[in-house]
């Protein structure tokens, strides 16, 4: 559309130096697919756009408008006004008056299509091979721009008004907070479907691209072996696909992401796994032996590690899956036999907690019986607080009986529905996450609540972003602990969070382990050390007694007892050193919680522990991080302090890293940076990306991204 | 920090900024006025006022025209950073990789001086990444430069 205002947008096409030539046909013309149409021109949406979306304004507008005039509308009518009879004679004396008023209506009818032809000449669209651009807004304008290859679904939306006028919106959702897609609104529905299909496919041939572009791109930076195995083993090993090249190729990242060598760059040491982060220390207990045992995994289609032991080699290698997934991928070939072993394997895979796990007959791993989930609710602070004020209502109506003023007890019976409101809800909730259970089935981790109403979900384990462990005050008597999730999704995608509504500390370390990757703890430390460290800033109570529930048949016992006592002190010990605390000036600020408050950033992810009366601890892995933010109020500086927020998905999870000094947060800040780049990497280079529309049936081979990095 | 050349956004969005604080103020001070020319008894109270709103007034200006300078952004290999802040100091970092979206917008004042604003969007909504005070061509320049570099895939989402 020449002679809008905007000039055609440049085709911001990347070269590619190096790639092979792209599987797409006719590769260089704007268009993917021969049948495709063209869309590179600046498009108009449907005329009645503008009007349509503010109809409900304008029809607004016109009521208040009438509404104002009723009085006038009615004098004028009876004659009062006019000081005749009625209107219409009145109308017939003065003919002016009915022209004024007709070219005034028309005014306005003609204002109102003027304005919203100067919207639809704003607003348009347009599509290249890159990337979706749309324009709106007349005197506010914006310029939308969202890569296709973000582009998670597109769909067809036709709310009430335009579908009477038989016009549909195509919403293409990209990950994000509010306001987050990009609307095409309002097409025809038959053009709106053309599109969407065209589009769909672009989609398709832009990653099918991608990946041939990955698979048959330089082949040099993978390690022999684990090159040749590794299109075998992901289509054998996952017949969901849903973690193409998550767990079965545990030796990927380390040579993908930490040699970013590109093209004829040889296989690292295999005797030196390349530790992609800068975190402290390698992977525990990597050594020479242990890697060539991850390569065996991944070439017999990873049913079990050849020995127990070099599970957590193998696991330490592959940063970028949670163990979930390498649970999974361990279980799944042999799903028909293996249920009886879940739990050995489960507490294998989750060594580095040293939780001892065990599956009952149906490959459930975790139960938490309704009572337990009751009481936590009646325990929660909310409930306290609502107990505390029926008691004060209580003692009023008590005070108010015997002055015998019963009128006043019958007025204020009103200020307890409030309270029954309260109560159903903390109820409802209870409810709602009783007989919560926790099975490992072949699409995944299935959870499983509800005590009316049974609702069973799947963990995307994939889509984890960042985990919270929470103690409200009064579960430290039982010693109970709370952990939810934020996962990226659509908006309005209201699904439960609760990854373990109530648990035991070892209840809650097998499902926070679960969906994290490995903790990848510096040497000397487990990561049961580290978390337990994180929770309770010292050992927990009871730390070495006999976990009590979680257990099943074939569960093997923790190696906390005996010998390993003492040097489970000394690694408690070299765990508190690792957090790092609050600077001293933010005693002022934060008075209860300064000496509480601290982080710890492993090979994985970042730990941050929080809270006084109310303990959390934060865990957001590395490659998840969205964005960062570091800053300083006019206290804070004041103080030399600044602090570091980690932009997560909308979620229960919003970690800082709060009150450093200046110079250690401007320190972090960079180096986290640094290193969430590289874990991206690393997990890039794992998996295919997400494909919401089209799941990989195998995985793309874990070859570096290209030369570009 | 020290070491990253942060650069500058354009001194014209001071006056976008102190045209939009006037149209922001006004109204205040409009009911001040008027009810201290009419009524004897209010005047010296609502010369008060008037007076504590030209000092606000005076001080978001030095605030606003500082925090312009301050305003700057740095494009590195894999991400933006984006500084701001004078009271409340803040550095973004928003990695290509994780990008979802670039908006680029402008209002009729932002217009009046030919400048827009460029906004990243990662699927965080609490990313606060926008840099107001581009000059159109540079906030151009920027979006397809930003469009191209999302390169990486979004593992992980």
């Amino acid at each position: 559309m020449t002679g809008t205002p905007e000039p055609g947008l440049p085709e911001p096409r990347v070269p590619e130096p190096g790639a092979p030539a792209r599987e797409v046909p006719a590769s260089g013309t704007p268009e993917p697919g021969s049948s495709a149409p063209d869309f590179t021109e600046w498009r108009r949406v449907h005329p009645l756009t503008p009007a349509l979306k503010s109809w409900l304004f304008i029809l607004a507008a016109i009521g208040v408008l009438l509404a104002q005039s009723q009085q006038f509308l009615q004098e004028l009518v009876t004659g009062r006004f006019t000081g005749t009879s009625g209107l219409l004679e009145w109308l017939f004396a003065h003919p002016l008056a009915v022209l004024g008023i007709l070219g005034g209506l028309i005014l306005l009818l003609a204002l109102i299509g003027f304005l919203n032809w100067l919207v639809w000449r704003r607003t348009g669209y347009h599509i290249d091979d890159e990337a979706i651009y749309l324009r709106k807004g007349l005197l506010n304008r914006q310029l939308r721009t969202a890569r296709l290859d973000r582009v998670q679904s597109i769909d067809i939306n036709q709310p009430l008004v335009p579908r009477l006028f038989g016009l549909a919106k195509l919403r293409f959702d990209v990950a994000g907070g509010k306001d987050s897609s990009v609307d095409l609104e309002y097409l025809g529905r038959d053009r709106a479907e053309a599109l969407r299909d065209a589009l769909l496919e672009r989609v398709r041939a832009l990653r099918a691209a991608e990946d041939s572009r990955l698979a048959g791109g330089p082949a040099g930076a993978g390690p022999g072996a684990g090159h040749g195995v590794g299109p075998g083993t992901a289509s054998g090993a996952g017949p969901g696909g849903t973690y193409p090249g998550g767990a079965d190729r545990p030796d990927a990242v380390s040579a993908g992401g930490g040699v970013p060598g590109g093209p004829g760059a040889g296989p690292p040491a295999a005797g030196a796994p390349t530790d992609p982060h800068l975190g402290p220390g390698g992977g525990p207990g990597g050594g020479p032996g242990a890697h060539p045992g991850g390569h065996a995994a991944g070439a017999t289609g990873s049913a079990h590690a050849p020995g127990a032991g070099h599970g957590r080699a193998s696991a330490a290698s592959a940063p970028g899956a949670n163990l979930g997934s390498r649970l999974m991928a361990r279980i799944e070939p042999t799903a028909a036999g293996v249920i009886g072993d879940i739990g050995g394997t489960l507490t294998d895979v989750l060594s580095p907690y040293r939780v001892r796990a065990g599956a009952d007959d149906d490959g459930r791993i975790l139960r938490i019986p309704a009572h337990t989930v009751l009481l936590s609710g009646l325990l929660s602070t909310g409930t306290l607080v609502t107990l505390l004020f029926v008691l004060a209502v209580l003692a009023g109506f008590v005070v108010l009986a015997v002055l015998g003023r019963w009128e006043a007890i019958t007025g204020s019976v009103v200020a307890i529905i409030p309270l029954f409101a309260a109560a159903y809800g903390i109820v409802k909730k209870s409810f709602d996450e009783s007989n919560f259970s926790v099975a490992v089935t072949r699409d995944g981790l299935a959870v499983t609540h509800g005590l009316t109403t049974t609702t069973r979900r799947i963990i995307p384990l994939d889509r984890i972003q960042a985990v919270r462990l929470s103690q409200p005050l009064l579960w430290r008597g039982p010693g109970w602990w709370r952990a939810e999730y934020t996962i990226a999704g659509q908006e309005g995608e209201k699904n439960s969070t609760t990854l373990l509504p109530v648990g035991s500390l070892d209840q809650s370390l097998m499902m926070l382990g679960l969906v994290l990757p490995h903790p990848d703890v510096p040497d000397g430390v487990s990561g049961r050390e580290l978390m337990v460290e994180a929770m309770y800033a010292g050992p927990a109570p009871g730390a070495d007694a006999e976990p009590s529930d979680a257990d099943g048949p074939g569960a093997e016992k923790p190696d906390v007892e005996g010998p390993h006592a003492e040097q489970g002190n000394a690694g408690a010990r070299a765990a508190a050193a690792l957090f790092h605390h609050q600077d001293r000036a933010s005693r002022w600020l934060d008075p209860l919680t300064f000496r509480r408050n601290g982080w710890v950033r492993t090979g994985s992810m970042l730990v941050i522990r929080s809270g006084r009366f109310d303990r959390r601890v934060d865990c957001v892995p590395h490659a998840r991080v969205q964005s960062m933010r570091m800053f300083a109020g006019p206290i804070q500086r004041a103080l030399g302090l600044a602090s570091v927020d980690l932009h997560s998905t909308a979620g229960p999870v919003k970690p800082q890293v709060s009150h450093q000094t200046a110079a250690t947060a401007e320190e972090f800040f960079f180096e986290h940076a640094e290193i969430t780049r590289q874990a991206r990497a690393a997990l890039d280079a794992h998996t295919g990306g997400p494909d919401v529309m089209e799941p990989h049936s195998g995985g793309p081979n874990a070859v570096e991204h290209g030369p570009l990095r | 920090m020290t070491d990253i050349e942060f650069v500058p956004v354009s001194r014209k969005l001071i006056w976008v900024h102190l045209i939009g604080l006037l149209i922001g103020m006004l109204p205040f001070l409009v009911p001040m006025v008027v009810l201290g020319v009419i009524f004897e008894a209010v005047r010296p109270w609502m010369w008060a006022a008037a007076a504590v709103w030209l000092v606000i007034l005076v001080w978001s200006a030095i605030v606003l025209i500082r925090q312009v300078g301050r305003l700057g952004y740095a494009e590195r290999p894999d991400d933006l950073l984006i500084r701001r802040g004078i009271l409340f100091r803040s550095t973004t970092v928003v990695p290509f990789g994780r990008m979802q979206f670039v908006d680029v917008k402008s209002g009729p004042i932002e217009r009046l001086f030919g400048l827009a604003t460029v906004e990243l969007h990662t699927a965080s909504a609490a990313t606060d990444a926008s840099i107001p005070g581009l000059p159109a061509a540079e906030a151009e320049r920027l979006r397809d430069a930003l469009a191209a570099r999302g390169e990486a895939r979004l593992a992980g989402l």
